[in-house]
């Protein structure tokens, strides 16, 4: 067993990089009716198969359908389904040049995940209501998979959260007007929706800087840590897996042949999978309370 | 990646049936526009407000709908930053004369 595992830590980055792909495909279960069992056919084939992940129809279907997707659905708003397609198209053009596969994907996974963090960081800035906290006290209050973090540290009832969506509703296009507060009065409430605020922009702008920095430099050596952070933190709070596993795949793509880091990006997927899995806020306020 | 409130599930689509250029009712959208809905609530631009237009005039001209014309207005919400009370601002709309 460790020697199975010392051995596929030291294979080609474009098998391991192609291997997560399809694991994350199989495990996240992209697409529409349409496209869904495709993908998932193709994937487990892909697995199942000696050698399949370096099968250039493998990728150009998997091309398809992701695009398909968007492409079916479009505008589509989801940003996750528009990289997977792009993604698997880098895949693609790496499955059919062997001889430079390791470095097609491993300069298109670093450049493209600078500019997703780059293009995320400007959309933060720029939008009317980031900046001000507003989004963030929005999102705590009336998206449900965020009401146990909510509870735990910001130290709000599931009563007040649920008032809080009750006045949201009753304010639809009506002339309905209350005394009552919508957002509730705790301290640690805003300051989490502040902390929330500037460590999703920091965190992101970060990730950019470092992945776009060239190649060599101080930032540009620490580009692994960063994304490693960034999902660490971000997808315990979350739960978009999907494209946490996505970014870890595309990470072992770009990363140096380095063991350490190839078992910390290994490690982070699994991580991933486990704060998919186990809610672990939930298990938090169930104890607490 | 998370950065705003203005996104589909926090725009609306109100359709209007006119006559004389007045409000007389509001219009329920039926269930199997949502795609076309979604669509334009996403992007709330002039085709995508034909393209719902064209679908609700059959479907109003099928249940024998009694005024002239109706309108499509597409909403944005903009939350207070401090209390969230909601505002609703117009993004586009388009008045539909219905062919019969």
């Amino acid at each position: 067993m460790v020697k199975a595992i010392h051995n596929y830590l030291h294979k080609d980055a474009f098998e391991i990089s192609a291997h997560f792909t399809l694991v994350s495909l199989l495990f996240n279960q992209v697409g529409n009716s349409f496209s869904r069992p495709f993908i998932l056919c193709i994937s487990a084939l892909a697995l199942l198969l000696a050698n399949g992940f370096k099968q250039r129809l493998i990728w150009l279907m998997l091309t398809f359908f992701t695009s398909f997707r968007v492409i079916h659905e479009w505008p589509m708003a989801d940003n996750h389904a528009y990289l997977l397609a792009l993604w698997c198209l880098t895949l693609f053009i790496a499955s059919c040049n062997p001889a430079k596969a390791r470095m097609i994907i491993g300069d298109n996974g670093r450049v493209v995940i600078g500019l997703v963090f780059l293009l995320a960081s400007v959309q933060k800035l720029m939008s009317a209501d980031y900046l001000d906290g507003t989004f963030f006290q929005y999102l705590f209050l009336t998206d449900n998979r965020f009401e146990d973090f909510t509870v735990l540290f910001g130290n709000v009832s599931f009563q007040q959260i649920y008032q809080a969506q009750d006045l949201l509703n009753q304010y639809q296009f009506s002339s309905f007007s209350t005394d009552k507060n919508i957002v509730p009065s705790s301290l640690e409430f805003h300051l989490l929706v502040t902390i929330s605020t500037w460590w999703n922009l920091i965190d992101q702008l970060a990730v950019a800087c470092c992945f776009l920095a060239p190649v060599g430099s101080y930032l540009h050596r620490k580009r692994d840590f960063s994304l490693m952070l960034f999902c660490i933190t971000t997808y315990a709070v979350a739960p978009v897996a999907g494209f946490g596993w996505l970014l870890v795949s595309m990470g072992l793509a770009q990363c140096e042949h380095n063991t350490k880091i190839r078992i910390a990006y290994m490690s982070l997927f699994f991580i991933i999978l486990f704060y998919y899995e186990v809610h672990i806020w939930r298990i938090l306020v169930d104890f607490i309370h | 990646m998370f950065s705003t409130t203005d996104y589909g599930p926090s725009r609306y689509i109100m359709v209007y049936g006119l006559e004389d250029n007045i409000i007389k009712e509001q219009i329920e959208i039926p269930e199997s526009f949502s795609n076309v809905a979604r669509k334009l609530r996403s992007l709330p631009n002039i085709n995508n407000l034909q393209e719902l237009a064209l679908e609700m005039e059959n479907y109003l001209r099928l249940s024998q709908y009694g005024f002239p014309h109706f309108r499509i207005e597409v909403w944005s919400t903009r939350y207070h930053k401090k209390t969230l009370i909601p505002s609703f601002y117009l993004l586009n709309k388009l008045d539909h004369k219905l062919v019969r």
